[in-house]
């Protein structure tokens, strides 16, 4: 299947066909982040990747603006759970070996595992708390934070005005802040 | 944070607090710490974060990411992985990291670079390709390619591979360090080319070639590293997603499929060759490629002309004097970096053959415009008009899909060159003329080197060939003439039959004074005269200049000479044309035998006349036979071109209108299929012949009852052809209405169908039959939702149009009296029904042979009004009609066939025989199930009499 049709039918209830989206994205951003952290450790753009894992996947002309959305947020969701996935793998792997999981060179610019690895798991359970209570919020900040997208662009994927994602955002971002600062002292 | 809390009160709060200054907040929150202490507590730790800057959602998820997603960096020197021991990590690089490792043994101690890829391969299915892929690789043994010794995964998953360790410079480095001359860098790669050549003979792919995948060892010889990698890593993805294959290009070597997701192929490796050739000479690629990303580079592709490589030559850096490239070298690069896959160098030998040829200072293959795309096009366009047993003489002529104007040009050199030889002796001075005539000709033919000038189109070229041979050939009569009955010839096959026509004229009477009414020479031109005519499709007045230069032929080289084969195919067609198809059918078993005897049984000419006497036989209703001949047509086609050859089309095409039409909807549904992915390979996705095959494909789709696929198949024909506003557009909207039909979305049906018949008028007028078919196609497609008046009204216009066109069309008229006849039925007006069902029945019977199909399908529709008024002698009437059909009935189409079924449950209704009508209603219904045809009306009728009878 197209991936403007695996996208439409995603968008309209069709589970496996969501299944099969989210997996190409995520598959595809991994790539992504992996070559372009490479590459450029110093510079990677999130904003970028998700942008171009779009461009690469569903090429812009193609898409009618709902699915265009729809995209968006399986993007978005795909970035989230390829930090959560990396993160664990790393603290299992530390605790299986037993030993340090990788001298990271510093001289390329990539920075200790061990201060953001509970930073996004912690992020991640904050953000299912804020799901359960506003699920809207929390797709803002997958966008948003996870996507990459500016403000404008998040409203436009998530068809809303301007106003009112500017209000979710500080909302969803004092909440999850301040959960943050609860569990990592 | 406690679960009870009221988010939605919380959220409010936050906000009007938000707004508030330092002091008012403190006293809002000490009110509410008051009334409620727990939402004052989180909003307060809220407001607190709402201040405080630097959080992780303010760095940005690349603070995260950067840690997270990093592969693991740590060097893995001195690991095991299988029998070789990791020994120094040598580079890093888009697929992963390389190491060199040794294998040790008792006895030898071997040397080899290990690739770790960078991706883990999930599930059982990716490590059985990724073992397949390797399997396949590891075939590959070539000196000009890094031999793949070994691979596997380690404990965590990570594919790896070892391969022969290559101790060398990159190309472009080497040709730097050691100064290689143009000549040297040629050579180079031309070895590229044959090492890459190979991998493609073996259906592998490279998909990623560029310097630093080409290394030259210390003797010299180039080395191709990475050969089919790319492809196995990207084996991981969905295979049907439209962007497989660009991840792991950089894109500054990226082909154009790649950056745009389209299908990857040998063109592909082709292209980054050409990317190489261009480095190579000019230490640069075109277009800016080192500095665009993708997205920019994907938006430029159709915009920009590629660049010529003399043009990029950098004064600071060159090592090849730019005046060097201009002209061939610029055309070869560019040829390799044609847009669509199908304009470039057919293969990597192709392209190196061509450098080779400007080594040599011969001429090259390579020119600016590829004429042979568009004659093919035009050839294509025309499909319908011309004819198929004309487009397979052309085809055998010009060879499709290779660069027709070459082959035109060589043919004309060839032939002058044969005059130039049997005059040499005699006349050495004159031969020296035709060559110094050709290379003016020539010279003035290469729009390279005169930058603004414009291509000229081919058959300008022969125009002005025409006009520079009368100029200059004046005081040689016998020259003159031959040299431009041969311009004429090329004309008329490029598509110039009005240039031509008075030259040809011109010619003939020449020749006949000059050489006497029996010449060769004269039966030449009269093929050509025949060429023009079928390309107005003046057939029959064809027919007497097919004659002489067949009697000609004949008494020259004899009846069974494949010159006279060649000229009773053409024959055949003009018998065709005049439906004398037993004549047809004896002589184009003649040409079959000839052709066989000539070429012998594995020719490619002899599958494209079989091809012929299939669409005879299809004529003559002969369709088991015809189906023997195309099949054996395609058998003899794939043996001399192979599984994918253009050619092809001509048989598929038939074949799958053959087994639609005896209601083989699954045999047809694949034969189109293949069609389908022929004519896109070969033609590229924006060929009107593309978009006719999906038509077709899409038809019988619709017929097998999948209208989503058929659907997005009309679709891309349609936008095809509106694009290109070709003429089978009608047919497209007669397809969709067809299809909306299926669906039972009359409006939609009748929209489409109307849109069909008004395209009809606009482009062909009311002078051909189309345009009145279609607008009965219109009348039958209102009949169908039951709009009766509407349907009466459309179907006498048509009548009425197609008299109008008188003898041609008269078969016509009588179809669609029959139609109108079925419609009058349908309101109850059985006496007029009747009326003009017999008197189209009458017509036909006269005028079309009696195993013709029409004729039994009208005799079925008189029987079913016939049985519907049952009058005294009604009934015996339709009985003896009946009876007529029934030895033919395995050849009815399937609506006919249904609706002699229904005819037969009327019958027997009629005579109180309540079983047999039954069994003859499940034999229509079944019928309707399994064949796909359109039968709303006889499946209501079904349905309306099967109570009838059960009570």
């Amino acid at each position: 299947m197209e991936l403007t049709e695996l996208i439409q039918a995603a968008r309209l209830g069709d589970r496996a066909a969501a299944e099969r989206l989210f997996t190409a994205v995520y598959r595809d951003l991994h790539r992504i982040a992996a070559r372009q952290l490479r590459e450029q450790p110093n510079a990677m753009a999130t904003t970028s990747l998700v942008h171009e894992a779009y461009f690469r996947l569903a090429r812009p002309e193609s898409l009618a603006l709902t699915d265009r959305q729809h995209f968006y947020a399986v993007a978005a969701r795909a970035m989230r759970q390829i930090l959560i996935d990396h993160a664990r793998q790393r603290f299992a792997q530390k605790r299986g070996s037993g030993a340090e999981p990788s001298d990271l060179e510093a001289a390329e610019g990539v920075a200790d595992a061990t201060a953001a690895g509970p930073n996004v798991l912690a992020l991640d359970a904050a953000l299912q708390q804020l799901e359960g209570m506003d699920a809207r919020l929390a797709n803002l900040v997958e966008l948003r934070f996870f996507g990459g997208l500016t403000l404008d662009e998040a409203a436009d994927a998530a068809g809303m005005s301007r106003t009112t994602v500017k209000r979710d955002w500080r909302r969803a971002r004092a909440f999850l802040h301040a959960a943050l600062g609860e569990a990592v002292p | 944070m406690s679960g009870g809390l009221d988010w939605q009160r919380l959220a409010e709060q936050f906000d009007a607090l938000c707004e508030l200054d330092a002091g008012a907040r403190a006293q809002a929150l000490d009110k509410l710490r008051r009334d409620q202490p727990e939402l004052a507590q989180e909003l307060a730790r809220m407001l607190d974060a709402d201040a405080r800057e630097n959080g992780v959602l303010d760095q940005g998820v690349e603070a995260i990411a950067a840690v997270t997603v990093a592969v693991s960096a740590r060097d893995r020197s001195g690991q095991q992985l299988g029998e070789f021991v990791l020994t120094e990590r040598i580079g890093r690089g888009g697929m992963g990291e390389v190491y060199r490792a040794e294998r040790r043994a008792s006895d030898f101690e071997q040397a080899v670079a290990i690739k770790l890829l960078r991706a883990g391969l999930d599930g059982a299915d990716a490590e059985r390709r990724f073992a397949r892929e390797r399997r396949i690789l590891a075939r590959l043994e070539h000196p000009g390619i890094a031999r793949l010794i070994d691979g596997g995964m380690d404990t965590e998953g990570v594919p790896w591979l070892a391969m022969e360790l290559v101790d060398g410079q990159t190309l472009t480095a080497y040709a730097k360090s050691a100064a290689l001359s143009l000549d040297q860098r040629l050579q180079l790669v031309i070895e590229v080319c044959a090492a890459v050549d190979y991998a493609h003979r073996r259906l592998i792919v490279h998909r990623d070639l560029k310097p630093s995948n080409v290394l030259v060892d210390g003797q010299g010889r180039v080395k191709l590293l990475d050969f089919g990698i790319a492809k196995l890593l990207d084996e991981e993805e969905a295979p049907a997603m439209t962007a497989s294959g660009v991840r792991l290009m950089s894109p500054a070597y990226a082909a154009p499929e790649q950056i745009l997701g389209e299908a990857i192929s040998t063109a592909t490796d082709v292209y980054a060759l050409g990317l190489l050739l261009c480095e190579l000479l000019t230490a640069r690629l075109p277009q800016k490629r080192g500095q665009q990303s993708l997205e920019a580079l994907a938006r430029s592709l159709d915009a920009d002309e590629i660049e010529r490589p003399s043009a990029l030559v950098d004064a600071a850096v060159r090592d090849i004097p730019a005046h060097l490239l201009v002209g061939d070298l610029d055309n070869i690069v560019c040829k390799a970096l044609s847009r669509e896959p199908e304009r470039r160098y057919a293969s990597a030998v192709a392209l190196a053959e061509d450098i080779q040829r400007f080594r040599d200072g011969r001429p090259i293959a390579a020119r600016p415009d590829t004429f042979g795309y568009r004659m093919g096009k035009f050839v294509r366009r025309h499909r319908g008009s011309v004819g198929a047993s004309l487009l397979a003489l052309l085809a055998l002529l010009i060879g499709f899909g290779s660069a027709l104007w070459q082959a035109d040009v060589a043919r004309t050199q060839a032939r002058l060159a044969e005059a130039q030889r049997v005059r040499a002796e005699a006349q050495a001075e004159r031969a020296e003329r035709i060559k110094d005539f050709l290379i003016a000709l020539f010279k003035d033919k290469e729009p390279v080197g005169r930058a603004g000038a414009k291509p000229k189109t081919p058959l300008g070229m022969i125009e002005s060939g025409i006009v520079a041979a009368q100029r200059d050939l004046k005081d040689d009569p016998e020259l003159r003439d031959e040299v431009l009955g041969d311009l004429a010839d090329v004309g008329v096959n490029l598509g110039g039959a009005e240039t031509a026509a008075p030259l040809l004229e011109e010619s003939l009477s020449y020749r006949r004074q000059h050489y006497g009414d029996a010449h060769r020479l004269v039966a030449s031109v009269l093929g050509s005269q025949v060429t023009a005519m079928f390309q107005k499709g003046k057939f029959s007045e064809a027919e007497p200049k097919i004659a002489e230069a067949q009697a000609i032929l004949t008494a020259i080289h004899g009846p069974e000479h494949i010159d006279v084969a060649n000229m009773e195919n053409r024959m055949v067609r003009v018998l065709i044309s005049q439906t004398r198809l037993d004549e047809a059918a004896v002589l184009m078993r003649e040409v079959v035998r000839k052709t066989e005897a000539h070429y012998g049984a594995g020719h490619a000419e002899l599958g494209l006349r079989l091809s012929n006497l299939g669409v005879v036989l299809m004529q003559m209703g002969q369709d088991e036979a015809a189906q023997v001949e195309f099949e054996r047509a395609i058998a003899v086609l794939e043996r001399a071109y192979g599984p994918e050859h253009a050619a092809l089309g001509f048989p598929l095409t038939n074949l799958g209108d053959l087994q639609r039409r005896r209601g083989l909807l699954a045999e047809a549904l694949a034969t189109y299929e293949r069609d389908v992915a022929i004519t896109l390979s070969q033609l590229g996705n924006e060929h009107p012949a593309y978009a006719v095959s999906l038509q077709r494909l899409g038809n019988a789709q619709r017929m097998n009852r999948d209208f989503k696929a058929a659907e997005t198949t009309l679709g891309r024909a349609l936008a095809i052809q509106e694009k290109g506003k070709y003429n089978e557009l009608a047919d497209t909207y007669s397809r969709l209405s067809n299809l909306a039909a299926d669906r039972d979305d009359a409006d939609t049906a009748i929209a489409r169908a109307t849109q069909a018949h008004a395209h009809a008028l606009a482009t062909q007028g009311i002078k051909s039959r189309l345009t009145w078919t279609r607008l009965g196609f219109l009348g039958a497609t209102l009949a169908e939702a039951g709009r009766t008046a509407a349907s009466s009204e459309s179907l006498e216009q048509a009548i009425a149009g197609l008299q109008a066109l008188g003898e041609p069309a008269i078969a016509d008229v009588a179809m669609h009296q029959v139609q109108l006849g079925s419609v009058r039925r349908q309101r109850g007006e059985l006496d007029q029904a009747i009326e003009l069902q017999e008197l189209g029945l009458r017509t036909l019977e006269a005028r079309v042979k009696a195993t013709d199909g029409r004729v039994d399908t009208a005799r079925v529709a008189l029987s079913l009004s016939l049985l519907m008024r049952a009058g005294s002698a009604d009934v015996a009437r339709a009985q003896a009609l009946l009876g007529q059909v029934e030895p033919r009935r395995s050849a009815l189409s399937p609506n006919a066939h249904a609706a002699l079924e229904l005819a037969r449950a009327l019958e027997h209704r009629l005579a109180g025989d309540r079983a047999e009508a039954l069994a003859a209603l499940d034999r229509l219904d079944a019928l309707i199930a399994n064949t796909g045809l359109d039968g709303r009306w006889l499946r209501a009728e079904s349905k309306r009499i099967r109570p009838e009878l059960k009570s």
